[in-house]
């Protein structure tokens, strides 16, 4: 699976990077000064790289852990996003990392504690308020947790601190971890869905519908917080019928009345990040889609946008109460 | 897609340049630059060390038409402490042991031979270490990736002398058989470079009709980008329509442009 790993020297003795290094003994090994010298260099091929990622394992030195944007969040006041790893698994169409990073490799922050440092100072800041972390925005939070041990890390920090609430977004149904420890109050596990024929179209390497809701039923039986996310929404000309058997076959599965959260966006890209994938993918028919620009945003237009938002927030609204319900009508 | 094969040394290149038949390009003569007949395989010697590596590149590329999908590749003998002699290896770091400078080839594929480090030195050394020794690879490499994609930039290395066998008691008929002997693998990983570069290069095709489309009606160049982009987006969703019948009766670029974008926007969209 792992290949090759390059290692920063300055983390070569780290323990985690020790117990990292174990678990893939065939890999190559080579050190490196700063993760930067092999990550996004000029002339890297991203398509090419996802073909067999190298995994970096660097230390993060500043910019840890950072505010989200505005309309960003789940109900908390003071939303902010940390990042321990750079790239996916999987290999959606739609993400916006293929246009974001020339390169594929996983990079993997192995400081954990540095991050919780910066973690605890913006609890501190908000000593009486609430505050939610999101964990999965340059990668998917569960993909790899049984080689980084994230979610080992990271929980019994926040079972601790109460105040705080991490949202772990994934498409991974790597839930053991999970389901070894007691739930967590403030840990949401949100999943994000498309519907069946979409996912099989835009949604390489990831685990099936299927196989996520299962992972769903067997969390909330063990008690998690689950939290339910339709980011991105992707039109297609059976839009209505395919989002409504997603819909039916979510709700009639889980209990919907534990559901911690419901959230919704639309598909859109960053202009620049949308021509480097159009130049990586130019067979790629969901980026022939009818979308138009918006603040140098590529985006839906707001007639197939509104009919797409107002569906899903009607069929939504009969499983789910308005408190629980997050949509994003943004696209910056 | 063409290869490109440098050689520090003739006793290196001979064995390569018979197995593809390259023939000497006599119009060069700062390098000596062979090529085969189809013109998809080319070799050069680039002369022993790194700066006229960079020299010989740099001569490469601004004579032989080369591409962004074009595979470079380092082909040499090199030293190692004990590694037996006639071992290949891929490099997967580049020192240079002047300035400290580093570079990571990307070895995205299974090689078929093993991977290791190497340092390129200013001048020969008999102190031999656990990384192999050269004396041009940081020049290739660091010329190389101004022209080429970094997945398709490697360094070969075959062992010519080790502490057991120093360079010292080898001689140009050695050095070619040791090549010679590895010319199997080198195919192999030439072909698996092959299968990435065609799959970038599958990324640039150019739209039916773009040419004649350019012939028929004029299009300032952003127009000309705009109507690349549209006829590709056509060709994806409509792989079976030809545009060309439809836009028949059309007077302008611009009305081209228009009646593109109007079908690609108003039209039912399906991913499936």
């Amino acid at each position: 699976m792992i290949n090759t790993i390059y290692i920063e020297k300055e983390i070569a003795n780290h323990p985690r990077t020790k117990m990292l290094i174990e678990r893939f003994p065939n890999a190559a090994k080579i050190t490196c000064e700063r993760y930067t010298e092999i990550f996004n260099r000029k002339a890297q091929n991203f398509r090419l790289q996802k073909k067999n990622p190298a995994l970096i394992l660097a230390k993060k030195y500043k910019n840890m852990v950072l505010k989200a944007p505005n309309h960003y969040g789940i109900g908390a006041e003071h939303n902010y996003y940390f990042s321990h790893m750079l790239n996916c698994i999987y290999d959606c169409r739609y993400c916006f990392l293929q246009g974001m990073f020339q390169s594929a490799h996983y990079v993997l922050f192995i400081n954990y504690e540095d991050f919780i440092n910066e973690i605890k100072l913006i609890l501190k800041k908000h000593s009486r308020e609430n505050v939610h972390f999101f964990s999965g925005y340059d990668c998917d939070s569960l993909a790899l947790d049984s080689i980084s041990d994230f979610t080992k890390f990271f929980m019994p920090f926040f079972e601790l601190n109460p105040s705080g609430l991490i949202e772990l977004r994934t498409k991974s149904t790597q839930i053991r971890p999970l389901l070894r420890i007691s739930p967590i109050n403030n840990c949401v596990v949100a999943f994000s869905f498309t519907p069946n024929k979409i996912s099989s179209t835009l949604e390489h390497k990831t685990s099936s519908v299927a196989r996520r809701l299962e992972a769903i039923i067997e969390l909330q039986k063990n008690g998690w917080q689950i939290g339910l996310r339709f980011d991105p929404l992707i039109y297609t000309k059976d839009f209505f019928i395919e989002y409504e058997e997603l819909f039916d076959s979510i709700f009639s599965k889980i209990n919907s009345k534990l559901l911690h959260s419901v959230s919704l966006g639309g598909f859109r890209l960053p202009k620049n990040y949308f021509r480097k994938i159009e130049k990586l993918y130019p067979d790629e028919i969901l980026l022939t889609s009818p979308l138009t620009e918006k603040n140098n945003v590529l985006c839906y237009p707001d007639d197939i946008q509104d009919n797409m938002f107002s569906f899903c927030e009607k069929t939504i609204g009969q499983y789910v109460s308005p408190e629980k319900f997050f949509p994003c009508y943004e696209v910056i | 897609m063409a290869v490109h094969i440098f050689c520090a040394l003739s006793c290196e290149a001979k064995p390569i340049i018979d197995n593809f038949n390259l023939i000497r390009l006599n119009e060069f003569d700062l390098f000596k630059i062979y090529q085969s007949i189809d013109k998809e395989t080319s070799l050069i010697i680039t002369n022993i060390g790194k700066v006229n590596a960079v020299e010989a590149v740099t001569y490469h590329h601004d004579n032989i038409k080369t591409s962004e999908y074009d595979i470079w590749l380092n082909i040499g003998i090199a030293g190692h402490e004990n590694i037996s002699i006639g071992e290949i290896r891929i490099i997967n770091k580049i020192v240079d042991h002047e300035d400290q400078s580093c570079w990571y080839p990307q070895i995205i594929f299974n090689p078929p031979c093993n991977c290791i480090d190497l340092i390129t030195l200013g001048k020969p050394s008999a102190e031999y270490q656990s990384c192999l020794y050269d004396m041009e690879a940081s020049g290739f490499y660091f010329a190389a990736t101004k022209y080429g994609t970094l997945e398709l930039i490697h360094s070969l290395k075959i062992i010519s002398d080790n502490n057991k066998a120093p360079i010292s008691k080898i001689n140009k008929n050695d050095v070619s058989n040791l090549v010679k002997n590895k010319i199997n693998t080198i195919n192999k990983i030439l072909n698996e470079l092959r299968l990435l570069s065609s799959e970038i290069k599958s990324t640039n095709k150019q739209p039916r009709d773009y040419e004649n489309f350019l012939k028929k009606w004029h299009f300032s160049q952003t127009e000309k980008y705009q109507l690349l982009n549209l006829l590709q987006k056509h060709d994806v969703r409509f792989p079976e329509n030809n545009f060309s019948e439809i836009s028949e009766t059309l007077k302008t670029g611009k009305q081209v442009l228009k009646k593109l974008r109007d079908k690609l926007n108003k039209t039912d969209f399906s991913l499936h």
